[in-house]
């Protein structure tokens, strides 16, 4: 993107994220007005959205770099040490992802197929996404997990877990 | 088991629909004869180690005697107990799963405050032993003596004393309808708002707020700390004879507090007449068991038989009053 | 002080049901177990234990649920030094110096600080208990939203210490937690943001949202390591190193009593938990140190301040319990209810009539504390033995684990849902540099900020003056302030040593340049 002289990358990425982030905050401040504009109710939840959403606009800037000034930045970086580094070769982003994805699945498909078969697919799909590729480890370790976790859990909390085959 | 666990995986699917309507169309006198032939539910719709929990666990092994079958307590607590009593709408009307909890006012509260997607009359009433009240408390060191003198002070006043109450409780109406009564407007007074009956009465008891409003029953750990002012009962309670009666001082409309007990859904005093008879003796007769009331006095856990007519008046009663006051909770 | 005769007595009852002690042991062992599946919170690990309880004798009872208690506290630590997912919000602030250690290698000593430090506080915290346990539950009540609000604003604190590259996006991911914390009913009854689904009507559950956002930024990420550390030699499980970390944390006794105090008086508080104690020990451990800037790579004091302030906080809440009667978190709201099925109600009445009674219970769990020692080496032996495993093992099993995990904090998919949508949210806030651990903190904090900042507004009518009839309040500010200004001073002192030092080094190298060129003739 060019702005007069200057051109500019966008991180389309981080723009998404922050734009998401304020929409979801100024969503949240619009409700609680709609609930009731008392005191008692905006207190701390009003400040503190505006002040979310001004960061929003401090922050918006931040996803367009000038073309030159990137590389710069990277020495920035480095220096946090709480923030985890996240590896970005390609493949080591598509397998969290797989990963990830498997998890949602199993998630949303703990009720529906059962907890068991849900926690056995699982298991199976992140042995295969972290490598494991020899079918009787494959299935052995998945079943081991799914009974285990099953009957353990089973045992230790009162609320009734969905199961089809245990 | 496998049985119990695959209907849950039916449920979902049109062939549950089939299953359950089978199940439903078998003759009741049929079913009622095996009840109960296996483990039986009790739903507790607080966390574990609150009053309905300790209870629902003290009760259970004079319950599993006459029952003849093991109880199995699963606490679903959350969202002023409408997660509990979804969850107990929604299993199969089999007598099963029995209810343990604060049916008033929290039924009726989730029902007309939170639009919970249940009505009142979906629960049926089996006994309510323990009845609380509302209980206006000062922190036994405090300067206030009587609520004559609550009054008094606010009358002149309405900010100078704090008030400490629960928002949509019982106990918050009651407050706002004794001083409505006294003619002190309730939106002057400075009102400090607990999320529970345990942080207000600690607040009470520790003078952060100069009158708390709330249950009676939960002081008593505490009673050494407070100054009872009024209680909101027509009559002496039992458990706190020493705490003058609110009509002595003021006429006003009140309600009562927590009823709390055994109860189950409607759907299964219609379907399953018989086992619901069947529940009714049991509780019963467990109620009436000498060795369980020594047992629950201990405790501090109420026994009385009031029966289901009684108790499902008094529930009835209750959840009519809230209705005509819900506006004074909003 | 202590009533010496109602001692004898205590040690009476101690010796005299030495039967009750053999539940010391699997009461330990059960804590730890449970408290280490993420998921699963000290009350958690409790409430599973209730029912089982009432089969025993009194004694027996409270002495197994104690060591559920005591073994519970630690346990939660091991899961977050080894695999940077706190078992329970306790030990959140473990993982900032805990994980980094491990992943130096020195799991072994981080799990020895760590536990030494859970032991020698755990001790302390009932020491003085049996010291103050009456003038202490006056003082508790006394704490009202005021002093409340200072102890929250106390633990945001701990942001300033999280340090990230761009402040404006820790402070924007500190503003999400804080609202994403104060979703569903607030103290005064009203419901925002649930979306209409009636389980949000309590909030965002935040065991859930916590191991999520920590999961996402690390387990995904370990789906392309074929080990949790990846040098090969840093994987031993060594006897001998965790017995070095345990001796090392005798090293750090100012680290220890700091985290002990700030533990005791926070578990004490009714209602505050045990989530935010970890935190301001940590915040003020690395404030107050003189290599602040190691922190949070794997700095032991860290670890040691954070498990100091959750073992000594048990005291502290058992204190309230037993005083008054009142819980002071889940934990001691379930020993009532133990209590109470045993027919005693704990509270004044309690202390004054069986103070023999109550002294032996704090005997007993001073000898928990140092049995505890023992099972707990054992334990973290076995439990580093995860470090040998391949991740292709490790890793969905515990994914497995977290999700059932969270499904038992709900009853129902709607923990595990949590799960993954905050998870989402973490690796996405990871990737652009967030801080997670602010989000983190804003969802553990946001509920009481608000509950305390409201509760202070309605009782001071809106005067802002209210604060000079608080001396309570004002005392923590004031300590408060004056940390933060020392720290201040401390740094500017610490900078300006630096400068000079630098200048110095400048001078000398100048001088050492002109005397080279001065030189440099003579030997051309």
């Amino acid at each position: 993107m060019r702005i007069g002289r200057q051109t500019y990358a966008i991180d389309y990425g981080h723009l998404a994220l922050i734009t998401l982030i304020a929409a979801a905050v100024f969503w949240y401040l619009l409700d609680a007005r709609s609930v009731s504009l008392s005191i008692n109710n905006l207190l701390l939840v009003q400040p503190v959205a505006i002040f979310a959403l001004a960061l929003y606009l401090f922050i918006l800037p931040q996803c367009f770099h000038k073309v030159d000034a990137r590389a710069a930045e990277k020495s920035v970086d480095e220096a946090d040490p709480f923030a985890v580094k996240l590896s970005t070769d390609r493949a080591d982003v598509i397998r969290m992802a797989a990963l990830g994805l498997s998890l949602g699945l199993m998630v949303f498909l703990l009720d529906v197929i059962g907890f068991d078969i849900a926690i056995f697919l699982f298991a199976a799909a992140a042995m295969a996404i972290c490598g494991e590729r020899r079918p009787l480890h494959l299935l052995g370790f998945s079943l081991v997990v799914t009974l285990v976790t099953i009957y353990g859990f089973r045992a230790l909390i009162s609320y009734p877990m969905p199961t089809t085959l245990l | 088991m496998t049985h119990f666990t695959r209907r849950d995986l039916f449920k979902i699917s049109a062939g549950g629909v089939a299953v359950a309507s089978g199940m439903v169309a078998m003759p009741s006198i049929l079913r009622a004869a095996t009840y109960p032939s296996r483990p039986i539910n009790v739903i507790v719709p607080f966390a574990t180690g609150g009053y309905n929990d300790r209870l629902s666990r003290a009760f259970m092994p004079y319950l599993e005697q006459e029952l003849g079958q093991p109880l199995v307590i699963v606490n679903k607590p959350g969202a002023g107990t409408q997660l509990g009593n979804s969850y107990a709408l929604n299993q199969p009307a089999d007598g099963y799963s029995i209810l343990c909890t604060s049916a008033a006012p929290y039924i009726p509260l989730t029902v007309l405050l939170q639009n919970a997607p249940y009505k009142v009359e979906d629960f049926t009433m089996i006994n309510l032993p323990s009845r609380d009240y509302t209980l206006a408390a000062t922190s036994s060191g405090g300067p206030v003596k009587t609520f004559a003198e609550v009054i008094e002070k606010l009358k002149k006043d309405p900010s100078s004393l704090s008030i400490g109450v629960q928002p949509a409780s019982a106990d918050y109406a009651n407050m706002v309808l004794a001083f409505q009564a006294a003619g002190i407007d309730p939106s002057k007074l400075r009102i400090v708002t607990y999320d529970g009956g345990g942080p207000a009465r600690n607040a009470t008891a520790g003078a952060q707020v100069d009158v708390g409003f709330v249950g009676g029953e939960g002081f008593l750990p505490l009673k050494s700390k407070i100054r009872p002012l009024a209680i909101f009962a027509a009559e002496k309670v039992d458990w706190f004879p020493d705490a003058p009666l609110i009509g002595a001082t003021l006429k006003t409309d009140f309600v009562e507090g927590s009823q709390r007990g055994w109860a189950v859904s409607t759907k299964l005093t219609k379907e399953q007449p018989e086992i619901y008879k069947i529940l009714v003796a049991a509780v019963e007769k467990a109620s009436k068991n000498p060795k369980a009331i020594e047992t629950l006095k201990l405790q501090e856990l109420a026994t009385t038989w009031y029966g289901p007519e009684a108790s499902n008046k008094a529930y009835l009663d209750n959840a009519a009053k809230m209705a005509k006051y819900v506006d004074l909770l909003k | 002080m202590i009533d010496f005769s109602a001692f004898n007595d205590a040690l009476g009852i101690m010796f005299t049901s030495a039967g009750s002690w053999g539940w010391i042991v699997p009461g330990l062992i059960v804590g730890l177990v449970f408290s280490a599946i993420p998921g699963i919170s000290i009350t958690m690990a409790m409430a599973i234990v209730l029912p089982m309880s009432l089969y025993m004798d009194f004694f027996s009872a409270i002495v197994f649920l104690t060591s559920v208690y005591t073994g519970a506290g630690f346990g939660g630590s091991v899961p977050a030094i080894l695999m940077n997912i706190p078992g329970s919000p306790s030990s959140f602030a473990t993982t900032f110096d805990g994980y980094a250690m491990s992943q130096k290698g020195e799991h072994n000593e981080a799990l020895g600080y760590a536990l030494f430090a859970s032991t020698l506080c755990g001790i302390a915290g009932y020491v003085l208990l049996l010291l103050v346990i009456e003038p202490l539950a006056d003082i508790v009540l006394r704490i009202g939203p005021v002093e409340m609000f200072a102890v929250a604003i106390w633990g945001m604190m701990l942001l300033g210490s999280l340090g990230s590259a761009y402040i404006s996006r820790g402070l924007l991911a500190a503003a999400l937690g804080i609202l994403l914390g104060t979703v569903g009913m607030n103290t005064a009854g009203f419901t925002r943001g649930t979306l209409g689904l009636p389980v949000l009507l309590d909030g965002i559950a935040p065991i859930p949202a916590m191991i999520g956002l920590l999961a996402a930024s690390q387990l995904l990420s370990l789906a392309s390591r074929d080990y949790i550390i990846e040098a090969e030699g840093s994987r031993e499980v060594s006897l001998r190193k965790i017995l070095k970390g345990c001796w090392g944390t005798m090293k750090y006794p100012g680290v220890l009593l700091r985290g002990s105090i700030i533990g005791i008086i926070i578990g004490a508080v009714p209602g505050v938990g045990s989530s935010i104690g970890n935190l301001i020990a940590y915040a003020e451990t690395k404030r107050t140190a003189k290599d602040s800037a190691t922190f949070g790579k794997g700095n032991p004091k860290g670890v040691i301040a954070a498990e100091s302030a959750v073992a000594s906080g048990e005291g502290g809440s058992m204190a309230t319990m037993l005083a008054l009667g009142i819980p002071g978190g889940g934990a001691t709201a379930i020993l009532i209810a133990a209590f109470m099925m045993h027919n005693i109600v704990p509270g004044p009445s309690f202390i004054e009539t069986q103070k023999p009674m109550v002294y032996a219970i704090i005997l007993n769990n001073i000898v928990q504390a140092i049995v505890l020692l023992a099972v707990g080496i054992g334990f973290i032996y076995v439990a580093s033995n995860i470090m040998k495993v391949r991740t292709r093992y490790v890793l969905p099993a515990i994914l497995v684990i977290a999700t059932l995990g969270t499904f038992a904090v709900t009853g129902e998919a709607a923990g595990p849902i949590t799960l993954f949508v905050f998870a989402l949210l973490g690796y996405a806030l990871n990737r652009y540099q967030y801080p997670v651990s602010a989000v983190v903190v804003g969802i553990l904090l946001g509920r009481m900020l608000e509950t305390e900042f409201l509760r202070s507004y309605q009782l001071s009518g809106g005067n802002p003056l209210y604060i000079l009839e608080r001396p309570g309040a004002m005392a923590i500010f004031a300590v408060m302030f004056a940390s933060l200004a020392m720290t201040a001073w401390g740094k500017r002192k610490q900078n300006r040593a630096e400068a000079a030092e630098a200048l110095a080094m400048e001078k000398l190298r100048d001088e050492a340049a002109a005397h080279a060129a001065h030189t440099t003739p003579s030997k051309g």
